[in-house]
């Protein structure tokens, strides 16, 4: 790995937009001009983020449902297209290439799922199913595919019994390796896990990330993980972006944001991470409601429910600002001075 | 506040009888809850929890059924009541709460007609009366403006909401007990946290008694006085949260807590417990752990006794650890 290389990101998203809904037709223009209230029926589910992935980093995306960190991931990886923004894939601007081109860099960007039952087709074999995308991409000869099976299987924990075993026949954790195997298979340099772990017990949940670090350590491999998970993800990674309502609201280092987090949204989400601990808790959870991305609140999101909220929060977005040296935040609290 | 009567489950066995034989799912459970005392129920998928939760509530659909043991709740034996009898506890003495509220909630009814049935099944109240106990019960459980509220259909509430509504229709009838199955795991952190002061708050004001079904241990142990580790069918450990947590004797209940990421030191590799889960229909012999078990002998092959450690703390294990658990904080 040269020194040319390492400083630039696997991937760089510059200031994306992702909004859902349909634009107003003929007929509600026309009304709209006439004075008739309309309401915007857009959903702006990622808006206006940046993100960097630098070479064999873990990049950890935290929110709570409807925050648009599985939407982001989506973008990444390329299923969705952002409206604004760019998408620089190791310096050059995925928008911007060749269809060719893209294709090429969508190999390079896997994606493993929440529930690797659903994103495994029931009728095929395991052996078929790590094989598919590298046989049509021409990787590894259709009679070689046992062996190359064999060979990621081994790299992902399965045993060679598990080759002919159909979807069904595996255990939870077992199918949750296969989803794995699978994004291996066409040598990836990035992966995107959505809640990967999510669904799975303890004893299991503990293998599959031990799986992750050793793929991070031995096969120079850079994560997006999005998970609702703090335990999960102060563990993992290395950076973490907290996402509220599609903006990012704090970044940084891990282990600076668990020790000493800025933004109270991070805070409230901290001070309620379940953690084993001996003595009785009393609880004081942040009130309200994450509230809908239909209808946002104005200025910062998190205003109606934070206990330092004052009149600047409701009119204007806070910019995130540095705070400490790789720590944005994004808060008035910080700018009053 | 009236007196709650105290639950006793002894030698709870609950059998599955199908034509390939009988699988015993549940053998030989016992606890002791007394009023106002949250019982965390752990384990993993497959050992039991919900089953335990069902077999109390008489709510086991066959061929699942419960062919011995006892269930007291304030002196009766709820198996030897009539159908109609128990029909009359359940909703009224103990309730449960599900992981999705819309399985104890009507789509199509609005809450206010729900929560007065809930209390029409079980007292004769007035109309008025009854109204006035549901906004009562919304606004214990931290919703606002619970007239408006009432009115409302549950398509109409948000998920962390609805969940306060299934809370507040259990707790209507004043229960002894509540079995919660995994209430908050569906649930946004900064939502779990609400439910659980909700839950923390009501049981020390009404003396209502919870037992408090999840699989992940961190969620629990900031709530629960007590907490039993459920493996296969069978608790292997339970005592105080601080003695289960802190000083855990059978090897299962300190495997799993070293797999929680939260208890290891960021980016370590985590403790993983071997193997899988054994099918019920075909357990080990003896200790069930036995297989994936660092410490198991010749004399594992005996399903091992009940071994008390101290007066409120017991483990079922031959080659119990006796040190102190650390975890990273």
């Amino acid at each position: 790995m040269s020194a040319e290389n390492s400083s630039i990101p696997i991937l760089e998203l510059s200031g994306v937009t992702k909004k859902f809904g349909q634009e107003p037709g003929v007929f509600t223009k026309f009304l709209k001009k006439l004075g008739a209230a309309h309401k915007n029926e857009f959903v702006y589910a990622v808006n206006n983020i940046s993100l960097k992935v630098a070479k064999n980093e873990v990049v950890g995306l935290v929110g709570e449902s409807g925050c648009g960190k599985s939407t982001l991931g989506r973008l990444a990886v390329g299923l969705l297209s952002p409206d604004t923004g760019r998408r620089i894939w190791r310096g050059n601007d995925y928008d911007a290439m060749t269809a060719q081109e893209q294709f090429k860099v969508r190999l390079s960007v896997q994606m493993i799922f929440q529930d690797p039952y659903a994103s495994l087709n029931p009728r095929m074999r395991a052996v078929d199913s790590v094989t598919e995308a590298p046989i049509y991409h021409g990787l590894v000869a259709e009679k070689n595919k046992e062996e190359f099976a064999r060979a990621l299987f081994a790299k992902v924990g399965l045993s060679s019994e598990m080759l002919e075993r159909y979807p069904h026949q595996l255990s939870g954790g077992q199918r949750s390796r296969l989803g794995i195997a699978r994004a291996l298979a066409v040598d990836p340099e990035f992966l995107v896990c959505d809640e990967a772990v999510a669904a799975l017990d303890v004893s299991i949940q503990a293998q599959i990330l031990n799986l992750f670090m050793k793929l991070r350590d031995e096969s120079d491999l850079s994560f997006l993980f999005i998970s609702h998970d703090l335990g999960v993800v102060r563990h993992l990674t290395d950076r973490v972006v907290i996402m509220y309502l599609g903006r990012v609201v704090e970044e940084g280092v891990t282990a600076e944001i668990f020790s000493s987090a800025n933004h109270p949204y991070t805070k409230a989400l901290l001070s309620e991470m379940p953690v084993i601990r001996l003595e009785r808790k009393s609880f004081n959870p942040v009130q309200g409601e994450i509230p809908s991305p239909m209808n946002p609140p104005t200025g910062c999101h998190f205003h109606p429910r934070c206990p330092h909220a004052f009149k600047r929060c409701s009119e204007e977005v806070p910019q995130l600002l540095r705070v400490a040296p790789d720590h944005y935040s994004a808060c008035h609290l910080n700018d009053q001075h | 506040m009236n007196e709650k009567a105290h639950l006793k489950v002894e030698n709870l066995v609950t059998e599955f009888v199908t034509s390939k034989g009988s699988v015993r799912a549940l053998d030989e459970i016992s606890f002791e809850l007394q009023p106002g005392e949250i019982m965390g129920l752990v384990g993993e998928s497959g050992s039991g929890k919900s089953l335990t939760g069902f077999s109390i509530m008489g709510l086991l659909d066959p061929p699942g059924r419960v062919s011995s043991g006892k269930i007291m709740l304030g002196g009766r034996d709820l198996r030897q009541l009539s159908a109609e009898q128990l029909r009359h506890m359940r909703g009224n003495r103990m309730a449960m709460i599900f992981q999705d509220p819309m399985m104890t909630l009507n789509p199509v009814m609005k809450i206010a007609d729900q929560m007065i049935e809930t209390i029409k099944a079980h007292r004769p109240v007035s109309p008025s009366q009854a109204f006035e106990e549901c906004i009562q019960a919304l606004s214990a459980v931290g919703i606002a403006s619970p007239e408006e509220r009432l009115k409302a259909y549950p398509h109409q509430f948000s998920g962390g909401m609805r969940q306060r509504v299934a809370i507040a229709i259990a707790l209507l009838n004043k229960p002894d007990v509540i079995i919660a199955d995994e209430p908050t795991t569906a649930l946004d952190v900064t939502i779990q946290g609400q439910i659980l002061s909700v839950i923390q708050n009501i049981c020390r004001q009404t003396g209502t008694a919870v037992i408090w079904i999840t699989h992940d241990l961190s969620v629990i142990s900031g709530l629960a006085d007590h907490i039993s580790v459920m493996y296969a069918g069978r608790i292997v450990e339970q005592g105080p949260s601080s003695k289960v947590l802190g000083h855990p004797a059978h090897p299962y209940t300190r495997g799993l807590i070293r797999s929680v990421p939260s208890a290891n030191e960021p980016n370590k590799m985590l403790y993983q417990i071997p193997g899988i889960t054994p099918s019920l229909a075909h357990l080990p012999d003896g200790c069930a752990f036995r297989p994936r078990c660092e410490r198991s002998s010749e004399g594992c092959f005996k399903k091992p006794p009940i071994n008390k450690l101290s007066a409120d703390h017991q483990m079922s294990c031959i080659h119990p650890y006796s040190e102190r658990l650390e975890i990273a904080s």
